[in-house]
């Protein structure tokens, strides 16, 4: 037969859906493609809508539910008097570790060394006098104002070995008596009120890195669409500026952190004085104070309201005396001696929502009474994050072995591919809960010993995506070429291969993340987590194996089924975009 | 073939043995003795005595926890025991020279002495492979049908349903399912089922039938537990094995043979989709395992993972290796029984 | 071939198969690919009609098209008849349709490595037809199988036939393919590119072994290809496609001595043989339309170098160049057009 021409290398059935594609106004890359694929699934969309409210709602936590109040404009004059009479006790330290001097320190059990109990004193006193300085006016407090440096002079003393410092330390501590007499609260020293932030001043800068990085994200929408039409919707010039916008949001995020973390951060006047319980018995006289929506803390406790059903449902209503009007909760008189078990009132702290009014436990509370939507809320970070770092850790464990595995080819192939196998048949659930249920808490927290364990058993699905990629891509001509070309083995491995590798390994990453969330969920679930009173979802459902409380079992079981869901269908969305060979 | 079986199972035992290693190291390494722990916590002599040291010492002995954790370890694995009655070798008595791993001995529990491993495990590996066992059936059974149906009616409501509902079931924590189940179900619920243990309270009274018909009622919850997930997932990677292969040429072949389409789909669809389906056993098997702690202690079912899970909690170091390895066996048993019936079901897969 | 290239002046009355104004839509987010837009053709019993074009010019959709074996969704016959020994399928049960394939209208492939089951045997493969349409036992299937492997020329066939297709290559899956059509005596075959796959020199040997069993049997062929020597070498007639359509039809001489459209000499200019030496082989300018967006008049005419106004216009009906000749085709300016 003689030898005709081919017209054409092989004819398909017919691939209708790149048919098209050549008549599109602009050439789409990549990311174009993948962007427009995810907007095209509407079911996706919701599902990455969801996930950023869910995690809005455990970064923004402390806005939403917390016991200390935005804003405190109040005399508070116990924790005055607390540190007024807490300046002797200072003075006084000093004094005796002067006067007993470096010799009779040395004892065992003891934490710190005598330069660091020395040094230690310092802060404490600055402590106490920036208290009282709240509430004092320039004039009033102009008599301790030298206190901190005599103090300083008599710490250095006593460092230096200096014959006279026991003797400094006694004067000062008379003169600190004198000070403790002279400032008591009284006609003569009137206090004036105080403003303070508590609840922002509690936030540390890494929360604030978050809160703005999220802010961004949340308004993706707007600027981004602002953004774009600043460059005329040429694709190729937002193209270019991607990279730009991600590091933009990342810049201003950093920036608010470390602007927070100079400014308020870390000046926490108020440690952690009990407001709400100030405020209820007038210990602190407030002018004005503003609490978040919800002014229950996560750790707060109720224990007169032990198990409340959710405060909208019927059988959760408590009378003024603290029994329950109706439902299985409603009090029993007891058979043997006649009278109802004693229980007491319902106690409505300051701030608070009444004693029945629907928004009080929204989500009902737990055995301590602890509120359990302020719980949810919080405990979503833990929950939240475990998938998000595990995955992290697992990605650059697998995508370096499955790398040096794919590219080395050979040798290293054949030993990290057996590594892969051995490390596959290790019973990852088992191996976790007993690394987490053996590792003491204090040594290695148990939410790191859970991400950990779950990073070194689980990467190597991401290895062998990886690895499989690099034996595919590193025969294609691109890489041929880059190698060709000259171009070190990690420039072609990083700037070649590893990008056209990632669309599976995102697809993955989706799934691990959700992988991650549950094995967390029930770790903590099995009651090896998170240790009380830091909630996390699962946790939480561990505080009630009893049906009775369904409150406890529903909820937290619904978040952790909705992030799950969520994830899996952003993987599988993922999948269809990037991955078309994957495509169902 | 057997030269094949032969081969790979030797290759289990280094996976084997480096498992073991590590899991015994973990649990050695964590501080936290488990002397001060048990003695402490039961000992009525070593309180009353006043002489605590002196028992935690004598624990200590017992067990070996004062030796060294390569020796400790040889003497897990065995056979020779290494303690003060082991074998003259090793400067014991010799009144007890074997022992360890290698002789089916998984040495005795801290809290009750007298209880041997081996044997507390045995009986609890009664309660849960049959319920393992039935679990991967039903799984198989449902998911097998369903995904095909949902292949071959693609894109139709009925699929969509489905494949929404197998997404939904597939993201269901099984925990919580199980406290969901429960909640239905029982006495808060419809009052239909019995929520917690195999038997009911007063089972000694009831004639044979009445046993099995209420085992039956105990076991539905927690076996659909189990098996919920599994089946989800076997559904949605059915399906789209299925839909992968419908679209190959062989099969346009087949119909062009003339082939009415209930033979194309169940003769020469069918079987090529359902070869990756069965590999996956080797994946659901562990997570059927790890999921038997969940659910056992979620029903309160005397089984293997309730006993790893009591273990844990009470940091009875040989409990956890025996559940720990004995897991480690099953998902190695299980990647090697999925590459074999692989290798049946697949004339293109040799043994070499 | 063998059933001779001279039948071209009488041609029987009675075609076996006949195609009119078929039309093949894929529906997808993209909009409707017209596939096959508008395809008659015939073939008379015993001949060879062979069908070229570019890749996407709707020759294969056309093929399957026939045995309805178009994926549907999203392909979708829209209208026309395809009609065999006068009966239209279009629209039959498809009870009806798998009592015809295999059995009178029997197809094969142009990838013999993935048209067979990999895990059933040849032999059960080709059996099972016979058993099917044949209603034969097993032990009779089987030995059907083992002669259909000798006829079609498989060495050793009763080892062969036990043998899973991975065993065989890609020449021998071929010939297996010939055979499972084959077995069933069918009245037409379909081959779709049966060669495009394989080495040269199976490609010959696979072509030869079709023309025998043609003579054989009297079973007339639609041969599906890209390859202008295979048609010379084998087709009686031959219908020119491009972007859905018959563009032009004629018999083989007729085509290869005056062919009347600019696409089919385009065609032919681009054959190695027919340039001067040491030329550079001509290529025709330009792409094949998208199934979606296909130019409005002929569709041919971006493409074309004698396109005018009118081409851009009007599509062009297939037409006699001739009084009485049988030899169509579909230009407004045929009379132009010379080798």
């Amino acid at each position: 037969m003689t030898e005709g021409v081919t017209i054409e290398s092989n004819e398909r059935v017919l691939a209708p859906a790149d048919a098209g594609l050549e008549l599109a106004p602009y050439a789409k890359d990549y990311w174009d493609n993948a962007f427009e694929q995810i907007g095209r699934r509407r079911l996706v969309k919701l599902a990455i809508a969801v996930l950023a409210l869910l995690y809005a709602s455990a970064i923004y936590a402390p806005l939403i539910a917390s016991d200390r109040p935005y804003v405190l404009a109040a005399k508070d004059e116990v924790s005055y008097d607390r540190a007024r009479r807490g300046l002797v006790g200072v003075v006084n330290s000093v004094h005796e570790l002067a006067a007993g001097g470096r010799a009779g320190y040395g004892e065992k059990g003891r934490q710190l060394s005598f330069e660091g109990a020395l040094d230690a004193q310092r802060p404490a006193l600055a402590d106490r006098l920036d208290t009282m300085a709240l509430y004092l006016t320039e004039e009033q407090r102009a008599p301790l104002a030298d206190l901190d440096s005599k103090l300083d002079d008599v710490i250095e003393a006593t460092l230096a070995g200096a014959p006279d410092a026991a003797e400094r330390a006694a004067s000062l501590r008379s003169q600190a008596r004198e000070l403790r007499q002279a400032f008591e609260v009284g006609p003569e020293v009137p206090l004036r009120t105080a403003r303070s932030f508590p609840l922002l001043e509690s936030i540390s800068w890494i929360e604030v890195f978050f809160m703005v990085l999220w802010a961004c994200l949340l308004a993706w929408p707007i600027w981004n669409r602002i953004w774009n039409a600043r460059l005329g919707h040429d694709r190729d010039r937002m193209r270019t500026v991607r990279r730009t916008k991600v590091l933009a949001v990342l810049a201003v995020a950093s920036l608010g952190a470390l602007v927070w973390g100079l400014t308020i951060g870390g000046s926490l006047t108020f440690a952690s004085a009990p407001y709400k319980d100030g405020l209820t018995a007038g210990t602190i006289q407030a002018e004005t104070v503003i609490f978040p929506p919800l002014a229950i803390g996560f750790a707060e406790t109720h224990v007169e309201e032990s198990y409340r059903p959710p405060t909208w449902t019927r059988n959760s209503e408590i009378g003024e005396d603290g029994y329950y009007v109706r439902g299985p909760r409603m009090p029993e008189i007891d058979k043997v001696t006649g009278k109802l078990p004693a229980t007491s009132p319902v106690s409505v702290r300051y701030g608070e929502p009444e004693r029945n009014a629907a928004a009080r436990h929204i989500l009902g509370t737990d055995i301590l009474g602890r509120d359990l939507f302020a719980r949810l809320l919080w405990g979503g970070r833990i929950s939240l994050s475990v998938g998000l770092i595990s995955t992290f850790f697992l990605l650059t464990i697998g995508i370096f072995v499955g790398a040096v595995a794919g590219y080395a080819g050979g040798k290293v192939d054949l030993m990290l591919s057996r590594l892969i196998e051995i490390v596959q048949s290790v019973p990852a659930f088992f191996l976790i809960l007993t690394a987490v249920a053996l590792v003491p808490s204090k040594v290695v927290h148990p939410i790191v010993a859970i991400v950990i364990v779950i990073a070194v058993v689980r990467w190597t699905g991401v290895a062998r995506l990886v690895r499989g990629e690099f034996l595919k891509l590193k025969e294609q001509d691109f890489v041929v070429a880059a190698r060709a070309s000259g171009l070190s083995t990690t420039r072609v491995i990083f700037r070649h291969v590893l990008p056209n590798a990632m669309g599976p390994v995102l697809v993955a990453a989706a799934f691990s993340v959700a992988a991650g969330i549950l094995t967390e969920s029930a770790v903590s679930f099995l009651g090896f987590g998170v240790k009380d009173p830091i909630p996390s979802w699962g946790s939480v459902l561990n505080e009630s194996k009893s049906a009775e409380h369904w409150w406890i079992q529903v909820f937290p079981g619904l978040l952790i089924f909705v992030t799950v869901f969520c994830y899996n269908l952003v993987g599988e969305g993922l999948r269809d975009a990037l991955d078309p060979r994957m495509k169902v | 073939m057997l030269q094949y079986l032969v081969r790979r199972v030797l290759w289990m035992i280094p996976t084997l043995v480096g498992i073991s290693i590590l899991v015994f190291s973990l649990i050695h390494l964590a501080p936290g003795d488990p002397a001060s722990f048990l003695v402490g916590g039961q000992g009525g002599d070593a309180t009353v005595g006043g002489n605590y040291d002196a028992a935690v010492k004598k624990f200590e002995e017992r067990f070996l926890l004062d030796r060294a954790l390569p020796i400790q370890y040889l003497h897990y694995v065995g056979p020779f025991n290494l303690g003060k009655d082991g074998h003259a070798w090793f400067g014991g008595d010799g009144s007890d020279p074997w022992g360890g791993l290698l002789v089916g001995d998984l040495g005795s529990e801290f809290g009750r002495p007298n209880v041997q491993i081996s044997k507390e495990l045995w009986k609890r590996l009664l309660v849960t492979t049959p319920l393992a066992i039935v679990s991967v059936m039903i799984s198989y059974l449902i998911a097998i049908p369903i995904g095909i149906y949902s292949a071959v009616r693609r894109g139709t409501r009925l699929d969509l349903a489905t494949t929404v509902s197998l997404f939904l079931l597939y993201a269901l924590p099984n925990f919580w399912a199980g406290l969901m189940l429960q909640l239905i179900f029982g006495r808060t619920g419809f009052d239909v089922l019995p929520v917690i243990g195999l038997f009911d309270k007063d089972v000694d009274t009831f004639t044979m039938g009445e046993r099995i018909w209420d085992l039956g009622k105990h076991v539905i919850l927690p076996i659909a537990c189990m098996s919920y997930g599994s089946f989800a997932y076997l559904s949605r990677q059915m399906r789209v094995g299925m839909i992968d292969v419908i679209q190959q040429d062989y099969i346009r072949t087949a119909r062009a043979k003339g082939l009415p389409e209930r033979t194309v789909v169940l003769k020469h669809a069918l079987r090529n989709s359902v070869i990756p389906i069965l590999t996956l056993l080797a994946s659901i098997l562990p997570i059927l395992i790890g999921g038997s702690i969940i659910i056992e202690s979620v029903f309160d079912i005397p089984g293997m993972g309730k006993y790893a899970f009591e273990g844990l909690v009470s940091r009875e170091y040989n409990v956890i290796m025996a559940t720990t390895l004995f897991s480690a066996l099953m998902t190695v048993v299980g990647i090697l029984l999925s590459d074999l019936t692989y290798a049946l079901v697949d004339p293109r897969i040799r043994y070499d | 071939m063998a059933n001779g290239k001279h039948t071209t002046e009488h041609r029987a009355p009675e075609p076996i198969l006949e195609l009119e104004d078929l039309k093949t839509y894929f529906t997808t987010d993209e909009g409707v690919a017209r596939a096959v837009d508008g395809v008659s053709v015939s073939i008379l019993p015993g001949e060879t009609l062979g069908v070229v074009g570019e890749s996407g010019c709707g020759k294969s959709v056309t093929a399957l098209s026939i045995l309805q074996l178009v994926p549907s969704p999203p392909g979708k016959i829209v209208g026309g008849e395809i009609r065999y020994r006068g009966r239209n399928l279009v629209g039959i049960s498809n009870r009806e349709l798998e009592e015809l394939r295999g059995n009178e209208i029997a197809m094969i492939f142009q990838e013999p490595m993935t048209a067979l089951n990999p895990v059933y045997t040849v032999g059960e493969q080709i059996a099972e037809t016979v058993r099917l349409h044949r209603g034969a036992s097993r032990a009779e299937a089987r030995a059907v199988a083992v002669q259909m492997l000798r006829k079609v020329k498989i060495p050793s066939p009763e080892t062969r036939v036990d043998e899973y297709p991975h065993q065989l290559s890609g020449g021998m899956r071929q010939r297996v393919m010939i055979a499972l059509a084959m077995c069933c005596d069918p009245k037409v075959l379909i081959a779709d590119e049966p060669t495009t796959a394989l080495d040269v020199t199976v490609q010959a040997q696979i072509l030869e072994l079709i023309a025998e069993l043609q003579a054989s049997s009297g079973m007339a062929v639609l041969l599906i290809t890209h390859d202008l020597g295979v048609i010379a070498e084998t087709a009686d007639h031959v219908a020119v496609m491009y972007a859905g359509k018959v563009v032009e039809f004629a018999d083989v001489h007729g085509l290869f001595e005056n062919p009347k459209h600019p696409y089919t000499v385009g065609l032919f200019k681009s054959l190695p043989d027919l340039a001067a030496p040491g030329e550079r082989l001509y290529t025709i300018p330009g792409m094949v339309p998208s199934a979606y967006r296909f130019p409005e008049g002929c569709r041919f005419a971006p493409r074309c170098p004698l396109a005018t106004d009118v081409c851009r216009r009007e599509e062009p009906p297939l037409l006699s160049i001739a009084e009485n000749s049988a030899h169509t085709v579909a230009c407004h300016h045929s009379d132009q057009v010379s080798l």
